[in-house]
């Protein structure tokens, strides 16, 4: 292939890549608008988005607001097919703050603390070593 | 668990599965915030373009090959690498002054979790001098006399190589990133 071909090639794929993120933009738009339209208080829930770091793949469903973070979690482990296991890390994706030590909290009484609107955002891992 | 020495996977199997795990990794939430991408060179072995953060914004753009002789049973082999000169298609072992080798601060990526020895002695080599990503996630480690605990191991089945990247990305953020080790280009 000639040079300038594989530069109009790169090209192409840089212009491709940069759809693919816009649309990736709106998606996320999307999410968070049905996640509002969805936390009228007739239909109080929360939308939960988890981030599975040691496979890649990321869930997501709707948690009622009563429900306390801790059934978040199980049903979280259930939906990765996992067991809890010593070590793993559950965090907020915006902050890093670790979800574990809120499970005794409604997820009502999480939203309203971290103030980041309708949708819980997590990333989770397991333990590694290494020195 | 794993047990006993590392035997190689089926080639074929490892292939495919490799195959498989990247794409998912490329097609992952984190991997398209982190502006991931990968070239295969190899059936079983994969460059991946990361971006590192430092401290005052900075990003510096980074290599990582990943190599699936013995995958999935045991982690992918991680190095990181420099890219090819113009008359060569391989990609090679940064020197420890390259700006494709990355300054990690193991006092901060640690709690005993992640460290990177840009020269680590391979007793099981002859006492060969190379390159160590020294996590559970990562091939390596357990062909130099590191002991995980039982929650470390890595475990088929629950980890693929996105653990290895996602680890990796994480140790590519300040502050535990410094900056390149340094700027020859090779």
């Amino acid at each position: 292939m000639s040079e300038i071909s594989e530069e109009l090639l790169e090209e192409e794929v840089r212009l491709l890549e940069e759809q693919i993120e816009l649309i990736e933009d709106e998606v996320e738009v999307v999410e968070e608008q049905i996640a509002a339209e969805h936390a009228h208080p007739t239909r109080p829930r929360a939308h939960v988005v988890i981030e599975n770091q040691d496979d890649g793949e990321t869930i997501r469903f709707w948690s009622p607001l009563a429900a306390t973070v801790g059934q978040v979690i199980s049903r979280m482990y259930a939906k990765f097919r996992l067991t809890q296991e010593a070590g793993d890390r559950l965090v907020r994706l915006s902050d890093g703050a670790n979800v574990y030590p809120e499970a005794d909290k409604t997820v009502k009484k999480y939203l309203e603390e971290q103030k980041e609107g309708t949708s819980l955002r997590w990333s989770f891992r397991s333990e590694t070593g290494g020195a | 668990m794993l047990a006993g020495p590392p035997s190689l996977a089926d080639p074929e199997i490892a292939g495919q599965t490799f195959s498989d795990h990247l794409a998912k990794a490329m097609a992952s939430s984190l991997a398209g915030r982190e502006q991931w991408t990968s070239t295969m060179i190899g059936p079983r072995s994969a460059v991946v373009h990361m971006w590192a953060t430092r401290e005052d914004g900075t990003r510096d753009e980074y290599h990582l090959m990943l190599t699936a002789d013995y995958y999935d049973q045991w982690p992918p082999r991680a190095v990181f690498v420099a890219p090819p000169d113009v008359d060569s298609d391989d990609w090679t072992d940064p020197t420890t002054d390259s700006r494709w080798m990355p300054t990690i601060d193991q006092q901060i990526t640690t709690a005993n979790q992640f460290a990177f020895h840009p020269r680590y002695q391979y007793v099981t080599e002859g006492n060969a001098q190379r390159q160590l990503i020294c996590f559970s996630h990562s091939f390596d480690y357990y062909i130099t006399g590191h002991g995980p605990s039982d929650e470390q191991w890595w475990k088929q089945g629950r980890h693929t190589l996105m653990a290895t990247l996602s680890r990796i990305q994480e140790a590519l953020r300040a502050p535990a990133y410094k900056g390149p080790a340094g700027a020859l280009n090779s």
